[in-house]
Parts: structure tokens; C-alpha cells; sequence
């Protein structure tokens, strides 16, 4: 299983059109979706094509590795399973199988708030190596008590995302209804029954539910009801005073995840955390935000050294890795990739996606002549697009 | 049962699919036969699937889907045995009996009689087999399959009745068995695909497999269990078998499909297949019965759980499709009985006593054959209504029907066919005997009248297996004094029989084979799953105060009295007399002792007290007043609740940390203290046990609250006073159950639900004990004693004095069994 490679999808575009045959529309549309007219979804993926590397090859070269140490820890790759919530509903059981494949791989899985696996299982599953993405819940009860269960359940690293003040206008889940767990009307029946896989390995895996927030909520909520209670109690606006009783409560590394504006990442320092995730939330917030490709290099000038720089939103290959790290990047984070690899090949999938980013890196990486992947900004050809932060 | 059940119209359009699908279905077939086809045994061409689905189909009848479906419900997977045993009896049908029917080019079991015993013993058996089918096929199916359609529909029983005899009896007149096996086979794919669908939906919505597991108990999985009420496995085994031969090998309805196969290897094989489709029942029609106990436990009638399950959790279109299924049921064990009395009416009784022995031709037994089907519907409209006032357990009945009907004749052919000894004399004359001391014993074990002769009658299936036993020692005796007669044909043995037809039957022996294999696999597997532990506890001991795991459990009977079975898998604190003595410290058990349990059914938590105390104030005591309180009986706010026998329950349902020294209950959801009195409550007033507002009293909106729960029946208790009656010495016994989603609230506006993994809330309990005032005269109030589950002298009331209880959401796993050490 742990260097399963599948010859059918050797890119990322194989694995997203095999997770669109065998998954129903309402869950493929969550997971490709973005705001409104999806704009920035689009430019994501433009903007981080652009860059652009170039080889050195007559100097020595002994290979090239990929670990990168990050926060104490030795990871075998520079990137991580970013946050997605819901994961469950587009495959069943995919927090658990993706948490299990990046401790089987060594690489960094985050669990979202809103994810369907619970907290506790997946810390279990993945020994201790995971990484825990909170929506700062404005209920403080809920926030203590979670706060404590992260503690106690061992995740190392916290990820707090405040790039979701409001609820995502995405006009396809709108369409479909979309719920959680999703609604029995005809439509979605005869979408859930056109996928037997799909609905087979649901069925043994049990509706997709948030099962970590699941003891917060109240029972039978309607959907408009679910989407006030996520808005007022579990994702709100979390400003620097939000932040604070975090970092006093949260002794070890902390993420502040979603920033953009390099006034944010200041503030971010002062706060005292350890990381920022450079991102725009995989284009499914903001449609006419900007791709944190661009707004990367500046923050890498003027930060670097003083906190962990990560970056995500619009990453495909290791193409997109070597860009991202090239323009200064400490570590990446892919997220869509990884469910369309689950929902494509299901457990095995898991395996095959980490197996394929890693050796098409490792062919960019011997290709360049560049041994270790904190050298790759050595490769870059500058400028990357429009720079002014 | 569920009355208004909502259908939507897209359900009455699924409804009305099927049914014009299955006409057209049944008519095609109809007029594609020739006109010289026999009604009885088609034309010799129907092949080994449709005849497979077709017995499958014919066997599962609407009572048998909500029985075992209500079975399952209550008991778990043991009914499973019923369906997982079939393929022995079927192996035995094809291999040994359909030989022997073949061989002999017969169209009914009684002409088979006839063969070996002679006309006396045919004409018996064509009136016992006419008989059985009109009760056990027609009549109590229509009734069970019209009740349950006028229940989904609103509609009258009698016209639900009338649509679907009318449905079963068109192609059934038209088509004869051979539009019955071909639409047959169409209803057991529909009946196979919408119960997986409900099965599929009910795990979806229990949370799969990890969510089944912990919201059933563990011996639910059990296939063999010894001790069982509902299956003992001793009786089971010995009973089963005999009604296994009678209806799978000789019952005239199931065995009639192999008549019309076009040669033997092709009935051989279509009973085989019979006989894998039989793995499928416990997965289609037993687990989603486990699942819906997982979901909503705690109904009363196991009946209506499959209706309640499909109208709760099935969406639109889907309650149609399952309308259907039940449909499909009733009509494909319809059909088969009406064809099959018609057969034997026209074959074994027009023919032979009507027309006096004048052959017809083909074309006057189908003219005959379809004005009997006709009057047989008709006949069975009038019996299925005079169902409705025969005795309410009426599944109880059809279930325990076959087993008495099937001893006779299962030893008519068990012993007939394989001795050669027997004389129709011998077989007449015990069959008749045999017939009347089953019904009479059938009749007097139903009622549970015993004569006082012995305690109670033993399980069905024992008493079928006894009766069998009696059966063949009349034969057998009966043989050994009298002599064979004239009329009577030995048939060839079976080594004769399977000379023939050895070789080609080798590669269906290898078929039953591989079915052994997997049935044998099948028992292992759940036996083994059964056996495993299935979570890990977590379980944190963190305080010298006391901690309790509570676990979810099955509904016991809330009615105050305390069956030990009742609470045997509920939490049990022991000895309330070494709790913590706030008052005297009790020195006799006698004056004061006792037991607690706890646990939850997924819709109350409960808390059952046996209590033994010498006096009770107030019943063996006048009901005297403590010096600090002249209104200590008023039921207001100025009162003492707990000043009497009783006890108090204090939950802190919010448990949250760190709470200070003094600090008390909210007197909300949150956090309370309630009372339960054997002398006053709110609801029946001074001199009745109940509930009464507890503390803290002094705030309004605790005293209000806690009156709003105990009228809206949030909180209910009942209380039974021990008498010297009961022989159970003095003192009394209480139940007191609590709905948790009112009452349990551990964070703002989220309740407890049984959804939960684990969830800790604090706990107390206190036992109060009022004597005469001069047994507490050193004591405030002149209590004799209070004890108290945990916390320090006089503290116990602070929330930071109270134990925890963790409460499960599901049922208590059995523990891992010790690995085995290597000798």
C-alpha cells in the first residue's frame, strides 16, 4: 500500500475526472466549487502555473531529497494534507483514510473543525502526527471544551483559519440544497443512486456528520438552521483579541491560516504565532481575491526567518510545489487533490496521490540540479506575475 | 401499528408501476402459452432460476416479513436460524424427494400417496392439503397483507383486501403456475432490491457498521444460544427439522415448482438456487430489524416496527417502493396458493369424485381449474375478513401454526417412504390420530392451558419435535400388528432411483457442497464477531469521589416493580447502608439497605432503587412533624419534600470545571436535585409515592421548573411498597425515569442524546430514612438516616462533592477475553 501507483492517473486531472464518475454531483460540486462566479478558483490555478524554473547542470549534484523540518519535526515531504471540511461526504470514511496515509508517509494531515471524522479517532489514527484546524468558535464554552479535547487528544500543531468571517457564497451547493448530512429529497437520491460504490461504502460507513461538533449541536436542525448555528457559533469573525486567549492557552506551535495582506501577517508575529498559511481559501471565499502566489514573495522579503511562511489555494502537482516553494514558500498544502485521489481510487487513492506529488517533485528536483527543497528559490525565474503586495 | 402514514404521489405512481408491470408480466406469459397447456404444471419449460426465485418468493409472505422483522427487532440475529437452516431441507427436496416425484409423473403430493397407500390415505391427505393451504396461504397472509396496505393508504380493509386478490388472481386464472412462477421470479428481484434498500438506508442512518455495533448489544449477534426464550437452540434443532421436511419436501404449494421443470437436473438446480438466495433473508430482512432497534429502541409493538422504520426513514418514492415489496410478498405467496388448491381440487377431488374417474380432457381441467381459482379468491376474501376477529397475536399464531401441522405428515413420508414395513392400514389410522392430538395440543399450548398438569407447555418447536415422536411410534407400532393390503406399490428405493441419475447430478452435489461450506463459514463468522470486543472504554479515574460507567441497555417495564432481568445490564451500586451517613450511621440492614441501578434505553435514563427499611414513615408510622417546620407536609414552597422515606437524584448535567466550595445546582437542565417521596407527590398529593420539586427550592425558577417537569412527565416515577404479601420483607422498590432531552443539558442549548460517545455529568444520590422522631430525636429534622452515594459529611448537596457518571451512548461491549497462554 505505501508505494501504490496507480499507471492509469499519473496526474492530478486523471484522479479529478475518475472522483467526478464514481461521486454524486452534490458532493463533486462541494468539493470543486468555489464563490460565486469562481473566479479566483480559476485564477488560482493560472497564477501558480506561471511560474517558471530554470535547470543548472553542469555544477555537482549528488540527488535530491525532499524532507523538510518544520516546527521540530522532520517531514519526508514539503507539503501537507491541507483542511477540507465535510471530507466524508465525498468519500466515505476519507478523514480517517487520509490521516492514516500521511502518518504512514510522514507528511502533515489537518483535520478541519467541520471535517466528518472525529478528533479523537483521527489523533488516534494518525499517532500523534496530525495537525488540528479550529474555526474560533465564538461560544466559549464550545471553544474551552474543544480547545481541551485538542490538548488532551495530542494533536501537535494548531491551525486556526480566520479567512472565513462570512459564509461562502457558492452558488452550486445553493443549487443542489447542499446538507450535512445531505438531504433525502428525489434529486439527490437519484444522484446517490447512480454511484453504487459511492453509496455502498456510505451506507457501511454511516451518514457523513461533523462528528467533532456533533455533541455542540443541537438535533434535527433544518439546513438554514445548521447554516445559523455554523455562522453564529462555530465560524466566526476572529480578530487579534480572538486570537489572544488562543495563544495564551495553546503552548505549542500555532498556524493562523487564510492570510493574505502582509498587515496581517505582522500582527500574526506580534501575536506570537508560529506559522501563517499565506491563502485565499482555495478561491471558495473571495472572488475577486488575489492568488497568494503573488502577495508570497513580498511577505517571504519581509518576514522571513521571523515565522513559518505555508502557503496553499490552487496547488495540482509537484509542479505547483516546486513553484510555490521557489517563490519562498517554507511548506505547501494541497487539499482537492487528496479527496479527488480518495474518491478515485478510495484507500488506495490516498497512497497513489502522496506517491505521485512525490516523484513528479523529485523529477523537477533532478531536473533543476537542486538538492534540497529549501534551495529552490535559487531556481526561480523572477518576476512571478504582479508582486505588489 | 402507525396509522396516517404519508405518502407522496410519486410513491402511489411507484405503487402503480409495479402492479401494472406484474399484470403485464403475468399476461404476456399467459398468452404466449398454447392453448393445451396444462394450468398445473405449465409447460414443462420453465427454467432452474425462475423456479429458484419462485420458491424463495413463494415462501416469504407479508406475516413472515413483519415477524421476523419484529423478531429481530427484540431479539437480534437468532431468528436468522430459521432462514439459514432452509438449505439442508432443500438440499433434501432436491436430491432425495424430486427424484422420487419425477420419476413417478405425478402433479400433487396426495397422488404420490396414492401411489404407496392407496385411495383411503389419498382422499385423507386431500382434505388436510386443501385445508393447510387455505390457512397457512390464503387466509392469514391476505389478512396481514391487506391490513398492513389499508394501513399505508387509508384505505377500507375489505377494498385493500379485494385489490389485491384481484391483482393475485388475474394472471393466476389466466396463466395458471406457469405466469405464477414467472411473475413470482419478478416479485423476489423486487422484494431483493427494496429491502436492501431499506437495509442500505437503515445503516446509513445508524452510522454504518461502527454505529450499528455500538447501539446494539453483543449477544444480538449470536446465532446459537441455548438459554434463549424466543429460539432455544435444543428445541430449535430438534423441532426445526420436522417442520423443515413437511414444508420444504412435501408441502404441496412449494413443491409444485418442481413439477413444471422440464427434467430433473433443471429442478435440482432451481432448489439449489432456492437455496443460496436463502443466505440472503438475515441480511435484507433480519439486520435492518437490528438496525431499526438501534435507531428508535423501545417500542411496544414489534409488529409495527417495520412500518414505523419505513415511514420514519425511507424518503419519498422509497415508502412506495416498500409498499410494494410488502405487495410483492402477499401476491407471490398468493398466487402459489391459489393455484395450488386449484390443482388439487380439480386433480385429486373434481376428477376423481365429481366426474367420477372420467378422464378430462385439457381443455375441461383448465375450465375447471380456473373456476375454482376463481371461487378459492373469493372464498379466501371472506375468510381474511373474518380474520379481523380472531385473536389479536396473530402472528404469534401462524408462526406456531406449522409446527403443529407438520408432525403428521412428516412422519407419513419420513416413515412411509424409507420402511417398507408400514401398511396403509398402520398409516391411515395413525395419521388421523396423530392429526387430532397435534391440533388438540396445538390448541390447549396457544391458550398456555395446562391443566396444571406441569408448570407451562414447553417452546413450539420442542412440542413439534415430541409430537413427531409420538407420530411415528403410533405408525410403527400400528404396522408391527397389522398386514400390507392389496393396493399398495412399494416405491423403487432411492439407490434404484439415483442409479439413473447419478452422473449427472454430480455437478449439482458440488453445488451443494460449495452452499455447505458457506453456511458452515457464515455460522463461524458471526460467532466469531459476536465473541470480539468491539471498542476501547476510555475511562479516566481522576478523584477519590466515585465514578460510574453507564451504559445504554434494553427498556425495562416501568411500572415501580424491579425484575432482576429488568436491570441486568444496567449500572448497580451496591449497599446503600455503607454510603456516606449524613445522619445516624446505619447498624442493621434491616432498618436500612439496599440497591441502585442505572442505566439508559436511547429515550429515558432510568434509575431503579430496592430499597428494604423496617418502618415507613408516614404508612407504618403516623405522620408526625419535626420541630423546624409546622407546614413540613405542605406541597408548596415552604414544605419539606424530603422529609419522609424516599429518595434524591442529583445530576449536574453541565459538569463543567472547577467549581467552588458551596457551590449548588442551578436548579435548571443544567444542574438539579429532584425527589422522589413513598408518602406525598405533586401529582396525587399527601399520601401517594411521587415526585416532588427538590432543591434548590428557595429559587422560584428551580421550584417552577422542576413543577413543569414533573407535569409534563419529563420526570416520572413509580413506586411499589413492599407488603408481607409479596414476601419480600418491607420497604419499597421505585423507578424513576428521566427524559433526557429536556432535562440533561450539558452545554447551552445542547441536551444529551444518546448520539453522544461518552459524556461525563456529575451525580449523587441520597437514600433518606424517617423513622419515629424519637429514633433520629440527636438529629436535625429527627432524621434517622440519609445516606449519600458521594461527598463529604454535610458537603454532599456542592457540585464539586458529587461523583460522575460517564454516560455511553451505547450498549456495554464485552470485555477482551485474556489472550490463550501456550502450555
Amino acid at each position: 500500500m505505501n508505494d501504490y501507483f496507480n499507471h492509469k492517473y499519473p496526474d492530478i486531472s486523471d484522479l479529478q475526472r475518475q472522483a467526478k464518475k464514481r461521486i454524486p454531483k452534490f458532493a463533486f460540486d462541494y468539493l470543486e466549487g468555489g464563490c460565486m462566479q469562481e473566479l479566483s478558483v480559476a485564477r488560482n490555478r493560472v497564477d501558480i502555473d506561471s511560474v517558471q524554473l530554470r535547470s543548472e547542470l553542469l555544477k555537482p549534484f549528488n540527488g535530491s531529497k525532499l524532507d523538510v523540518k518544520l516546527f521540530g519535526h522532520t517531514y519526508s515531504s514539503p507539503y501537507g494534507i491541507a483542511p477540507i471540511g465535510l471530507q466524508g461526504l465525498m468519500w466515505p470514511k476519507a478523514p480517517e483514510i487520509l490521516a492514516k496515509a500521511a502518518a504512514d508517509k510522514n507528511i502533515p494531515y489537518v483535520l478541519s473543525t467541520v471535517s466528518s471524522g472525529n478528533l479523537e479517532t483521527i489523533a488516534e489514527i494518525s499517532e500523534g502526527k496530525a495537525w488540528y484546524q479550529l474555526y474560533n468558535p465564538t461560544d466559549e464554552k464550545i471553544r474551552t471544551d474543544l480547545l481541551n479535547r485538542i490538548k488532551t487528544a495530542g494533536y501537535g500543531v494548531l491551525v486556526v483559519t480566520v479567512d472565513v468571517p462570512t459564509f461562502g457564497f457558492r452558488p452550486r451547493d445553493i443549487k443542489n440544497g447542499l446538507a450535512m448530512p445531505p438531504k433525502m429529497t428525489l434529486n439527490n437520491v437519484m444522484q446517490m443512486l447512480a454511484k453504487p460504490s459511492w453509496l455502498l461504502g456510505t451506507a457501511l460507513a454511516g451518514k457523513p456528520e461533523m462528528k467533532t461538533l456533533k455533541p455542540y449541536m443541537p438535533k434535527n436542525m433544518r439546513t438554514d438552521e445548521l447554516a445559523a448555528f455554523m455562522n453564529n457559533t462555530v465560524m466566526g469573525r476572529v480578530d487579534l483579541e480572538g486570537l489572544k486567549p488562543i495563544r495564551d492557552f495553546w503552548q505549542g506551535p500555532l498556524v493562523i491560516k487564510g492570510l493574505i495582506n502582509e498587515r496581517d501577517v505582522k500582527t500574526a508575529i506580534e501575536l506570537g504565532a508560529d506559522g501563517v498559511v499565506i491563502s485565499n481559501h482555495g478561491g471558495r471565499q473571495l472572488d475577486a481575491g488575489e492568488s497568494p502566489i503573488h502577495p508570497l514573495q513580498n511577505i517571504v522579503k519581509k518576514y522571513q526567518g521571523q515565522i513559518k511562511i505555508l502557503m496553499d489555494s490552487g496547488l495540482r502537482s509537484g509542479t505547483n510545489i516546486a513553484g510555490a516553494l521557489a517563490c519562498g514558500a517554507d511548506f505547501t498544502f494541497l487539499g482537492r487533490p487528496f479527496v479527488y485521489g480518495v474518491a478515485a481510487l478510495g484507500q488506495k487513492g490516498a497512497y497513489h496521490t502522496i506517491n505521485t506529488l512525490n516523484t513528479q517533485l523529485t523529477q523537477i528536483m533532478n531536473q533543476l540540479g537542486c538538492s534540497d527543497v529549501s534551495d529552490l528559490p535559487n531556481y526561480l525565474v523572477r518576476p512571478v506575475g504582479n508582486t505588489d503586495g | 401499528m402507525v396509522e396516517n402514514v404519508v405518502l407522496h404521489s410519486i410513491d402511489y405512481y411507484v405503487i402503480g408501476i409495479y402492479i401494472v408491470l406484474l399484470m403485464a408480466i403475468g399476461l404476456v406469459v399467459s398468452m404466449r402459452q398454447a392453448k393445451s397447456t396444462s394450468l398445473f404444471v405449465g409447460d414443462k419449460s420453465v427454467g432452474f432460476a425462475s423456479i429458484g426465485m419462485s420458491i424463495w418468493g413463494t415462501n416469504i409472505g407479508p406475516s413472515f416479513l413483519i415477524a421476523s422483522f419484529g423478531a429481530a427487532y427484540s431479539s437480534g440475529m437468532l431468528i436468522a436460524n430459521f432462514e439459514w437452516f432452509a438449505w439442508i431441507f432443500l438440499l433434501l427436496l432436491a436430491m432425495v424427494f424430486t427424484p422420487y416425484y419425477l420419476s413417478l409423473n405425478i402433479t400433487t403430493i396426495p397422488q404420490f400417496i396414492k401411489r404407496r397407500f392407496g385411495d383411503t390415505m389419498y382422499r385423507l391427505l386431500t382434505a388436510y392439503s386443501l385445508l393447510t393451504i387455505v390457512i397457512i396461504w390464503l387466509g392469514g397472509g391476505l389478512y396481514v397483507g391487506g391490513l398492513l396496505f389499508s394501513q399505508f393508504t387509508g384505505w377500507e380493509l375489505w377494498a385493500s383486501i379485494a385489490l389485491l386478490l384481484f391483482v393475485a388472481t388475474s394472471f393466476t386464472v389466466v396463466g395458471g403456475l406457469a405466469a405464477v412462477i414467472v411473475t413470482d421470479a419478478f416479485q423476489t428481484i423486487l422484494m431483493i432490491v427494496g429491502m436492501s434498500a431499506l437495509t442500505i438506508i437503515g445503516l446509513y442512518e445508524i452510522g454504518g457498521i461502527d454505529g450499528l455495533m455500538a447501539k446494539t448489544p453483543p449477544d444480538y449477534w449470536h446465532l446459537i444460544d441455548f438459554d434463549s426464550e424466543q429460539v432455544p437452540w435444543l428445541a430449535f434443532i430438534l423441532g426445526y427439522p420436522i417442520m423443515g421436511v413437511w414444508f420444504w419436501c412435501t408441502d404441496q404449494t412449494i413443491v409444485q415448482r418442481v413439477f413444471a421443470a422440464k427434467d430433473l437436473p433443471t429442478a435440482q438446480k432451481g432448489v439449489l438456487l432456492a437455496g443460496v438466495l436463502k443466505i440472503l433473508p438475515p441480511f435484507i430482512f433480519i439486520l435492518p430489524g437490528i438496525i431499526f432497534f438501534g435507531l428508535q429502541p423501545g417500542l411496544e409493538n414489534t409488529d409495527g416496527a417495520f412500518i414505523a422504520m419505513v415511514t420514519d426513514y425511507m424518503p419519498v418514492g422509497f415508502r412506495g417502493l416498500m409498499i410494494a415489496v410488502l405487495m410483492a410478498a402477499l401476491i407471490s405467496t398468493l398466487d402459489s396458493g391459489l393455484n395450488s388448491f386449484s390443482t388439487i381440487f380439480t386433480l385429486d377431488f373434481y376428477e376423481p369424485v365429481i366426474a367420477k374417474n372420467k378422464t378430462l380432457s385439457i381443455k375441461e381441467t383448465r375450465f375447471v381449474g380456473r373456476v375454482v381459482t376463481v371461487v378459492a379468491s373469493v372464498l379466501a376474501f371472506f375468510w381474511a375478513l373474518a380474520m379481523e376477529n380472531v385473536a389479536a397475536n396473530l402472528f404469534e399464531l401462524l408462526q406456531s401454526l406449522i409446527a403443529f401441522l407438520a408432525p403428521p405428515l412428516t412422519t407419513l413420508f419420513l416413515v412411509g417412504l424409507f420402511w417398507r414395513r408400514v401398511t396403509t392400514t398402520a398409516a391411515c389410522y395413525s395419521f388421523v390420530i396423530s392429526c387430532i392430538t397435534c391440533i388438540t395440543v396445538g390448541v390447549f399450548s396457544t391458550q398456555g392451558q395446562t391443566f396444571g398438569l406441569f408448570e407451562q407447555w414447553p417452546h413450539f418447536l420442542l412440542l413439534s419435535f415430541i409430537l413427531f415422536v409420538f407420530s411415528c411410534a403410533v405408525t410403527i407400532l400400528l404396522s408391527l400388528v397389522t398386514e400390507h393390503s392389496v393396493e399398495e406399490e412399494m416405491l423403487p428405493s432411492y439407490k434404484e432411483l439415483s442409479g439413473n441419475t447419478a452422473n449427472q447430478s454430480k455437478s449439482i452435489w458440488k453445488g451443494w457442497l460449495l452452499l455447505a461450506v458457506v453456511m458452515v463459514g457464515l455460522y463461524a463468522v458471526f460467532e466469531y464477531l459476536a465473541a470480539q470486543p468491539r471498542n476501547k472504554a476510555v475511562v479516566t479515574h481522576s478523584n477519590s469521589l466515585p465514578e460510574i460507567d453507564v451504559y445504554r441497555g434494553t427498556p425495562p417495564v416501568f411500572d415501580g416493580h424491579i425484575e432482576l432481568v429488568e436491570y441486568q445490564d444496567a449500572t448497580h451500586i451496591p449497599e446503600i447502608h455503607n454510603w456516606i451517613a449524613r445522619f445516624s450511621p446505619v447498624l442493621s440492614k434491616q432498618d436500612l439497605s439496599g440497591d441502585v441501578w442505572i442505566k439508559h434505553d436511547g429515550s429515558y435514563l432510568y434509575f431503579a432503587f430496592d430499597i428494604t427499611d423496617d418502618v415507613l414513615y408516614g404508612i407504618d408510622t403516623p405522620r408526625w412533624l419535626p420541630t423546624e417546620n409546622a407546614n413540613a407536609h405542605e406541597l408548596t414552597r415552604e414544605g419539606f419534600p424530603w422529609f419522609g422515606d424516599g429518595v434524591e437524584v442529583l445530576i449536574n448535567a453541565e459538569n463543567a470545571m472547577n467549581y467552588q466550595d458551596g457551590q449548588l445546582n442551578k436548579g435548571n437542565a443544567h444542574s438539579w436535585q429532584m425527589v422522589a417521596s413513598t408518602h406525598k407527590s405533586r401529582l396525587g398529593g399527601v399520601g401517594v409515592a411521587g415526585l416532588l420539586e427538590g432543591e434548590e427550592r428557595s429559587m422560584l425558577s428551580a421550584w417552577n421548573n422542576y413543577q413543569q417537569w414533573i407535569l409534563n412527565q419529563d420526570m416520572e416515577v413509580k413506586v411499589q411498597i413492599k407488603t408481607a404479601a409479596d414476601n419480600k420483607g418491607s420497604g419499597y422498590t421505585m423507578e424513576w425515569r428521566i427524559r433526557p432531552e429536556t432535562t440533561l443539558e450539558i452545554s447551552p442549548g445542547v441536551f444529551w442524546s444518546p448520539d453522544l460517545a461518552l459524556t461525563k455529568m456529575g451525580l449523587n444520590i441520597a437514600i433518606s430514612d424517617l423513622d419515629l422522631a424519637k429514633d433520629g430525636e440527636q438529629n436535625w429534622g429527627n432524621f434517622h438516616h440519609e445516606n449519600w452515594w458521594a461527598g463529604e459529611r454535610h458537603k454532599h448537596t456542592s457540585l464539586n462533592q458529587w461523583g460522575t457518571m460517564i454516560l455511553h451512548g451505547g450498549f456495554k461491549q464485552p470485555a477482551a477475553k485474556p489472550a490463550p497462554t501456550n502450555q
